[in-house]
């Protein structure tokens, strides 16, 4: 039992050294939000070619018009520019709550984002679009009545998907999520189009071939107010450097503007889909998988194993007999009580809503600044420790009544009881709940995307993204998370065999161990 | 060979909701000597052998252990408990630990011992049960007889000042019983103190100094084995012991 304790104390440490130590915002980076996955305004590239800025707590690299403007604002605040790289929905909250300072991530200012955060003047005015399959009919469409009866959508809280209803009699679908994954929606024909801004259409048509963006003119278009089809900065309200940053965009004229997308639509990078796709996607995004799927196994392997040293101590809280006295009596029923509203709340609320509400609720109410991994672990070990805590009472439960009588008739306190005798039997007991835990988790981290962790599930995404193999990425990712839980159920089950030990015990060969002289 | 009491038992009554299992027990037991509680399955033998050691809680009445009321606020029941053994009619082996543990654990964690001086005293005690082969056994590997063996060497190495027995052989196939009273003799013999609930009626007249007879939650005859066996006063021993023995 001892070397079990020691192993997972060091695994604990050596779990340390892996996270990035919490960096505090120094006062000369320009931390700038972006979904880091809607190109040609913002993508994700492994190297720092044409100009790209480094992501945050990643080896990753963030370019686009979105950061080209980002650096000359960047500039001339005296600043450097960081890339935090957030999911869209995690965008505003980020800013309010000081995760980042500013966001440039073609986000046009709505009358309902006013309501939250600040905006500059605009950085980029586009036209709208919608993106159709190049050999649907929808292709030769030239006018908003020609989408009677298509299926369309847009992004989730843009004002992209309010345009849907200047389309008559367009069936209007639910939002979704990402780019990517309208595109994946539009290519296997679940949608007939998505609403988007031109340059992003212009990226769909070179990056795959079977999409086409439509070329409306300026009459037969969306229409739209000065609003809706510009792309401004975040702010947070009354932010000192509006005026500076509002002087800087000023400065940058519309043959610029149009110059820079230009360029950011050339530079984007593509994926050549000729010859063998695992080669080609190994060969550029290998090390990025090979780093999600570390993540992925760091946290749920710790989230696991903290998880599971909660789950013992609470099992051993929540069995305390009654004590004699009235004193500690009322103070260990509330304890108890305690303890099972924790259980209750972390099993009752999704993974998804406390790491969103303990990252950013956290730093807006409080302002404590954790690092995104720090708070994965957290949150995973949390979660894990609320389940296994369960699991872990409902072993100790299966072990004989008998074991704690003659434990008890013994002298053994409730301690000595439990950790030598009561809860190695638990724990045996609950092995394979415990395996099933590990196995979810590894699964689950992916919900983390929402604070932006980068997991193996937010680097398939990334991958995606930027390749346009969504087929084959996810094919090699399922993969991926199949060895990963395979491999952890079956090195379990070795585990409960070494602990179960033979059925028989043969005196015979236990005495000649006994007995043979040690030689040497 | 009367000495000062060791165990003395004033008034106990324990109810389980509205049932009285023990009524208004009394009962003295001397430091060194044997008794044998016999009787009919549900009389509150086993109930009052685990009262003593607090297994259960009695619903009133009062136990004095060299004097001292083991019911009393500040009592320390952890000292009390590794000076009164118990043995178990179903063994009670810890299944996590081997059968050399098993005597070890104890030790070390309730009083204290050192892993060698506990070690040495585990295996000089399983020598003398005749378990010394089977040290890295774990208790699902023995049989039921061997697990008894082990249980009663568990309860010695903590050199108890009494040891309590529950039924030590009623689970046990009949050809393992005669192993383990083997070893219950030899231990009467070193002057322990022994309280024994027990079916095995020949074991109870040849080893104890005292048999108490229970019946219905009351001690209904209490004197040697001679006057219990040979001499019954009340009818109601008279006609359990005729029952007992013609089944024997």
């Amino acid at each position: 039992m001892r070397k079990f304790w020691v192993m997972i104390g060091a695994l604990l440490i050596a779990a340390g050294l892996f996270v990035p130590t919490t960096v505090h915002a120094a006062d000369d980076t320009f931390k700038v939000g972006m979904e880091a996955g809607y190109a040609p305004y913002n993508w994700t590239q492994s190297t720092d070619a044409n100009g790209a800025v480094p992501i945050q707590g990643s080896s990753e690299f963030a370019n686009g018009y979105d950061v080209q403007i980002s650096k000359k604002i960047a500039k001339a605040l005296g600043k450097k520019v960081v890339v935090v790289k957030t999911d869209w929905d995690g965008l505003p909250p980020a800013l309010t709550s000081g995760k980042i300072d500013a966001i440039i991530a073609g986000m046009s200012p709505t009358p309902e984002r006013r309501e939250t955060i600040d905006f500059s003047n605009a950085y980029y005015t586009a036209n709208l679009t919608v993106v159709v399959r190049r050999d649907s009919k929808l292709a030769h469409a030239t006018k908003l009545t020609d989408f009677k009866g298509a299926k369309i959508t847009a992004q989730l809280n843009t004002y992209h998907y309010d345009m849907i209803k200047q389309l008559p009699g367009a069936i209007k679908e639910p939002a979704m999520n990402s780019f990517p994954a309208m595109r994946v929606a539009l290519e296997s024909g679940t949608i007939d189009g998505y609403v988007s801004e031109v340059p992003e259409g212009i990226t769909a048509e070179a990056a795959n071939p079977n999409l086409k963006y439509i070329r409306f003119s300026k009459a037969n278009g969306f229409k739209t107010t000065p609003d809706e089809n510009v792309s401004a900065v975040g702010l947070r309200k009354n932010d000192p450097n509006k005026a500076k940053i509002n002087a800087t965009l000023a400065t940058i004229s519309e043959s610029e503007r149009a110059k820079l997308m230009k360029q950011a639509v050339a530079d984007q990078p593509s994926t050549s889909s000729d010859g063998n796709w695992f080669m080609t996607i190994m060969k550029q995004y290998g090390p990025m998988l090979l780093r999600g799927t570390g993540m992925t196994l760091l946290i749920s392997l710790v989230g696991t194993i903290v998880g599971f040293v909660i789950g013992l101590l609470v099992g051993i809280v929540r069995t305390i007999p009654k004590p004699k006295r009235t004193s500690r009596r009322g103070l260990l029923a509330i304890g108890q009580w305690l303890l099972s509203v924790y259980i209750e709340v972390f099993r009752g609320t999704p993974m998804i809503v406390q790491a969103a509400v303990f990252y950013y609720g956290a730093a807006q109410a409080f302002h404590w600044n954790m690092d995104r991994t720090v708070a994965a672990l957290l949150i995973v070990s949390i979660n894990t420790g609320a389940y296994i805590s369960e699991i872990i009472r409902g072993g100790i439960t299966s072990v004989d009544a008998g074991q704690f009588e003659a434990a008890s008739a013994l002298g053994m306190t409730h301690w000595q009881t439990m950790v030598k005798v009561i809860l190695p039997q638990a724990v045996r007991n609950s092995l394979p709940a415990v395996t099933n835990e590990f196995i979810v988790n590894i699964k689950d981290t992916s919900v983390l995307s929402v604070i932006s962790v980068s997991e193996l599930f937010f680097s398939a995404e990334t991958i995606a993204g930027q390749s346009f193999q969504f087929f084959h990425t996810y094919l090699i990712v399922s993969a991926i998370y199949l060895i990963l839980t395979f491999t952890i159920s079956r090195l379990f089950r070795i585990v409960e065999h070494r602990l179960d030990g033979p059925k028989d015990y043969n005196v015979m060969n236990n005495q000649m161990q006994v007995e043979t002289p040690k030689i040497g | 060979m009367q000495t000062e009491s060791i165990i003395e038992i004033k008034n106990l009554q324990k109810k389980f909701g509205d049932h009285e299992v023990l009524r208004d027990i009394n009962l003295d037991v001397h430091r060194g000597e044997i008794v044998s509680i016999i009787g009919r399955s549900g009389s509150g033998k086993s109930t009052l052998l685990r009262s003593i050691n607090l297994l259960e809680t009695p619903t009133s009445g009062e136990i004095d252990f060299n004097g001292e009321n083991i019911l009393a606020r500040n009592f320390d029941l952890q000292h009390y408990r590794a000076k009164v053994g118990m043995v178990f009619q179903s063994f009670n082996l810890f299944n996590n630990l081997s059968v050399l543990d098993n005597i070890v654990v104890p030790q070390q964690t309730v009083l204290k011992r050192d892993a060698e001086t506990a070690k040495q005293h585990a295996t000089e005690i399983l020598e003398q049960m005749g378990m010394a082969p089977f040290v890295n056994a774990k208790p699902a590997q023995l049989s039921g007889g061997q697990k008894q063996r082990v249980a009663i060497a568990r309860a010695v190495a903590m050199d108890p000042d009494a040891l309590l027995f529950d039924e030590p052989t009623s689970a046990l196939d009949p050809e393992m019983v005669d192993d383990v009273l083997a070893a219950m003799s030899a231990l009467a013999h070193t002057g322990l103190t022994m309280i024994i609930v027990t079916h095995e009626m020949a074991f109870a007249r040849d080893i104890s100094d005292r048999v108490v007879f229970m019946d219905q939650g009351v001690i209904a005859e209490d004197g040697t084995p001679e006057q219990i066996f040979n001499h019954p006063q009340e009818a109601r021993t008279q006609e359990f012991l005729k029952r007992y023995l013609n089944r024997a």
